[in-house]
């Protein structure tokens, strides 16, 4: 894909905190209107990741460009078309969310502030309201009322449902989604909330201790995972050329996780193999994160 | 632009309740005269002084508040990613913040002082010595420095980091080489200089601490350490180079040579072979450098020195006084250069408070130092005290010189000096001995006068006073050196202060409406000729080049005294014992060499080498007996 195509372009990103490496050579495009969901265990990376991202932090190596300007050095061009929730809701607390957007209709180029109005109101929320005094599901609504109001040709949300309930998530995914289907605007998120994501995001990437260890399209990554139970005996996958992520104890029988599952290679893993009841089923994003970075995943 | 004033209305915004604080505050002026003990006042100054007090304190410690937190409480609390995920640069955000807390910080001030100046307008013109825009403007300049200061030391320690140590280093480091730089001129008394180096850091570091917030912010953005990192890589940086600047433009100013002096003023020793030249060097903010020439090779080294710099009588060596001030203490520190081929300056270590004048032996092995009414002699090889006394009756004018090694004799002349009538003078004359540390009276000399000076030979064995005691009327008196028995009396007319020559004769100068010119006079006073000098209605004597011949200098109608130049000036070569003018440089003066300090004159010039100041106040190597002359200086 050229840069001029990509909405986000990570190229060989290292950032270090001492002699701690938290990025580790990452790598990964978004392309312009796709969805890509950034995934990792706390500590993976994911936020120092997003502020190299966001313009906010210098990666010691490696360069980030967004719409394909520097966001280090081009940081305020960037942040003109770029709409930013951070993790941590930042907005001075004594101002009111009236004031925040009067702030914010002055900085940036393209403003609309009865669309920043309407979503307001839609999440029910006073725009003489004191920002410190808002709820965190809130604090979170303004700011991504606030993200979407200047029309930004990428959405960067870091952690946006963290803290929320189920009903405050699903409502800022439905703006989300709404957003995107206005506007084809390209999204990139970093989330806990993986089911919340699955049905949104294109690509996904998993971080874990710092690398990239995934980074595919979401159909791909879920039609390559499988989780094969047998009904007897040891699972000899290897038969099939079936590449094993996990294996565990399943009842009498056995149950094994693989990452390069087709259809072909599991019914010669099958024919090959005195099995008994086999079975193939589909994985969750959930369960395949658990097994990429989970305590097994980082094993293997 | 936009930027920084959206940014700088937000901080306003934001602190609101700082101005309704500031409201509050204005009225407490009103109900101060009910305070005990400051009834007495007038209540239009003690609402102004109040108003005036209450206004600056509030306004200065909202700044340091400010300064604290603007930026780097928000770094702190992560907070700051609000404006670095916005279209905002760096700039617009320190320029913005910084703007916001200097208008809130004048708003302040403002606000507590306006009701009052507008109550008690007298009051503020009484109570404070500027108007209140002046007050306002110092306040507002204060709060800036302040702001910035704050930021700069709040992100030091709230970063927490490794680096705060290097911040100290260089603090102390900096602050030690900016002293150095500073207290080396100071005590050359170079106030101009002193002026240029302050500014010099200052601007600096006022740029370092202005430009540092906005550096810190492009670099570090929302990391703590790295912000503190950044600010005090810019911040050290520009005052360091503050700091060299100051050092380059003090090496500049120190390497100002002879030629680069403007109208040099210089004083030869007896001798002529050595010269102290100083004047203000070029383009270096009134420095004014001072240079012992050798004047037979034209060779000149610098002297360090910030009072008056004498030569010995014998011409053997310069001496004079450093003095060192603190606000508290001044000290005194003797400087001794010994003239010769290859002599190395020393600084003898004799320390003493105050400042004062000296007087050296002519072997230079004692100082005597005079500070107020005491008077201490030194051994100067090591600095060890030998004897101290304090001064009977000091008068208008305290001269010594030692006759010995063991002895010093001090002439104190006590008297007022009148213009308009007579009145009583007296000479008295002690000797300190200093091995029995004891000082008595051996002379004691009364006279009516309306002006008095006193100089003695060589030796010191016979002094002479030059003695006016009417509107025309002078006279030169012969006296004892030691006991001030009068000898020979010489009345005269419009005598100018005469100069007792090598071989005991006597030269005066007169000035009368019949008579200008020279008059030699014998040991015992008798008239032996007079000699008519052109353009003489004032001169004085030079010295003597040779024997028999005296470099005379005399000022003519067009002459002014407030230019160092030979303007109107001219130097004549006069052989007494024919009465002749044998040379003569027309619009060249000579120094007039004589310590104030010992009253003995000097010797003879037998080399006939002076300097002479031309009309635009070059200096020039002359010989007073080939009348060769050489560009020195200027």
């Amino acid at each position: 894909m050229s840069g001029a195509e990509a909405a986000v372009r990570v190229q060989e990103v290292t950032v270090n905190y001492g002699r701690r490496v938290a990025v580790d050579d990452v790598s990964f495009t978004v392309p312009r209107g796709s969805v890509y969901a950034l995934l990792g265990r706390n500590g993976a990376g994911k936020s120092s990741l997003i502020r190299c991202l966001v313009g906010q932090q210098r990666a010691d190596r490696g360069q980030v460009r967004l719409l394909d300007l520097d966001s280090w050095t081009d940081r305020t061009k960037v942040m003109d078309r770029v709409g930013v929730v951070p993790e941590d809701a930042d907005a001075p607390p004594g101002m009111t969310v009236r004031q925040i957007g009067d702030f914010c209709n002055r900085v940036y180029s393209r403003w609309d502030r009865a669309t920043a109005a309407k979503r307001l109101e839609r999440f029910s929320i006073d725009g003489g309201s004191r920002f410190g005094t808002l709820s965190k599901g809130q604090k979170k609504q303004v700011l991504l009322a606030f993200a979407l109001a200047m029309s930004p040709e990428v959405l960067v949300l870091d952690d946006p449902t963290l803290g929320l309930d189920v009903v405050a998530r699903k409502s800022l995914f439905d703006e989300v989604i709404a957003e995107l289907a206005d506007r084809g605007t390209s999204l990139l998120i970093t989330t806990h909330d993986l089911a919340g994501i699955e049905a949104l995001a294109d690509r996904v990437g998993i971080m874990r201790d710092g690398k990239l260890v995934v980074d595919e399209e979401m159909e791909t990554l879920k039609s390559r995972y499988r989780r094969i139970r047998v009904a007897g005996g040891q699972v000899a996958l290897a038969a099939g050329n079936l590449a094993v992520a996990n294996v565990r104890q399943w009842g009498s029988g056995s149950e094994a996780v693989v990452s390069n599952y087709d259809e072909v290679a599991f019914e010669r893993f099958r024919a090959s193999a005195d099995t008994g009841h086999t079975d193939a089923s589909a994985m969750s994003l959930e369960e395949i994160f658990i097994e990429i970075a989970g305590e097994e995943g980082a094993k293997s | 632009m936009t930027h920084v004033l959206t940014i700088a209305a937000r901080e306003i915004r934001d602190r609101t309740f700082v101005l309704w604080t500031a409201a509050a505050v204005a009225l407490l002026p009103f109900f101060a005269q009910a305070l005990p003990g400051i009834q007495r006042w007038p209540r239009a100054d003690i609402i102004a002084g109040t108003a005036g007090i209450l206004a600056s304190l509030v306004a200065l410690g909202l700044a340091v508040l400010m300064g604290g937190t603007f930026i780097a409480r928000d770094l702190a609390d992560r907070r700051l990613s609000f404006y670095f995920s916005r279209p905002v640069s760096a700039s617009s955000l320190w320029f913005g913040k910084l703007l916001g807390a200097t208008v809130l910080s004048g708003l302040v001030f403002a606000i507590i002082s306006i009701p009052s100046l507008i109550v008690a307008r007298s009051g503020w013109k009484g109570t404070w010595d500027q108007p209140p825009h002046m007050v306002a403007t110092l306040v507002l300049g204060l709060s800036v420095l302040l702001i910035l200061v704050a930021h700069a030391a709040s992100t030091m320690f709230r970063a927490r980091s490794m680096v705060l140590i290097a911040d100290l280093i260089l603090m102390v480091l900096f602050g030690a080489a900016s002293w150095m730089l500073i207290q080396s001129f100071l005590s050359e008394g170079a106030s101009g200089v002193v002026k240029r180096l302050i500014l010099m850091v200052a601007v600096m570091t006022l740029t370092g601490l202005l430009g540092a917030g906005a550096w810190q912010l492009s670099r570090g953005r929302t990391d703590v350490k790295r912000n503190h990192l950044e600010m005090s890589k810019f911040l050290w940086c520009s005052i360091g180079a503050g700091v060299i600047l100051a050092a380059l433009f003090a090496w500049w100013v120190r390497s100002a040579s002879l030629t680069d002096l403007e109208q040099p003023q210089a004083g030869q020793n007896g001798t002529g072979e050595f010269a102290i030249v100083r004047g203000v060097s070029r383009g270096r903010a009134g420095y004014m450098p001072t240079f012992l020439v050798d004047t037979r090779t034209g060779q000149s080294t610098r002297l360090v020195a910030n009072t008056g710099l004498h030569f010995t009588r014998n011409g053997n060596a310069v001496f004079g006084i450093t003095e060192t001030s603190t606000r508290t203490r001044t000290t005194g520190q003797l400087r001794v250069q010994r003239l010769g081929r290859d002599a190395k300056p020393e600084t003898l270590p004799v320390t003493f408070n105050g400042g004062g004048d000296a007087v050296v032996s002519d072997d230079l092995s004692r100082a005597a130092v005079q500070h107020g009414p005491s008077i201490s002699v030194y051994r100067i090889a090591d600095g060890r005290l030998l004897a101290s006394a304090r001064l009977p009756d000091l008068g208008i004018s305290a001269r010594a010189f030692f006759p010995s090694n063991d002895v010093l004799r001090i002439l104190l002349v006590k008297g007022q000096s009148n213009a308009n009538a007579p009145g009583p003078y007296t000479l008295r004359i002690l000797e300190l001995d200093i091995a029995k540390r004891r000082l008595t009276t051996t002379g004691l000399w009364h006279t009516t006068a309306r002006w008095l000076w006193m100089s003695a030979n060589a030796d010191g064995s016979t002094l002479i006073a030059h003695r006016r005691y009417g509107p025309e009327g002078t006279e030169m008196q012969m006296l004892d050196g030691r006991t001030a028995m009068p000898g020979v009396s010489i009345p005269g007319m419009h005598f100018r202060p005469p100069r007792l020559l090598s071989d005991g004769r006597l030269a005066g100068f007169v000035g009368g409406k019949n008579v200008k010119g020279l008059s030699i006079f014998s040991k015992d006073g008798a008239l032996e000729r007079q000699i008519v000098l052109p353009d003489s209605g004032w001169g004085y004597v030079a010295g003597e080049a040779g024997r028999g011949k005296l470099v005379v200098v005399t000022r003519g109608a067009g002459a002014s005294t407030g230019e160092e130049t030979g303007r109107g000036y001219q130097t004549v070569v006069v052989d007494i014992d024919r009465g002749t003018v044998i040379r003569k440089e027309s619009g060249f003066y000579a120094p007039n060499s004589w310590s104030w300090k010992d009253p003995r004159s000097e010797r003879p010039n037998t080399s006939g080498d002076y300097l002479l100041t031309d009309s635009n106040g070059v200096l020039w190597r002359w010989n007073a007996l080939t009348g060769s002359r050489q560009k020195l200086a200027g």
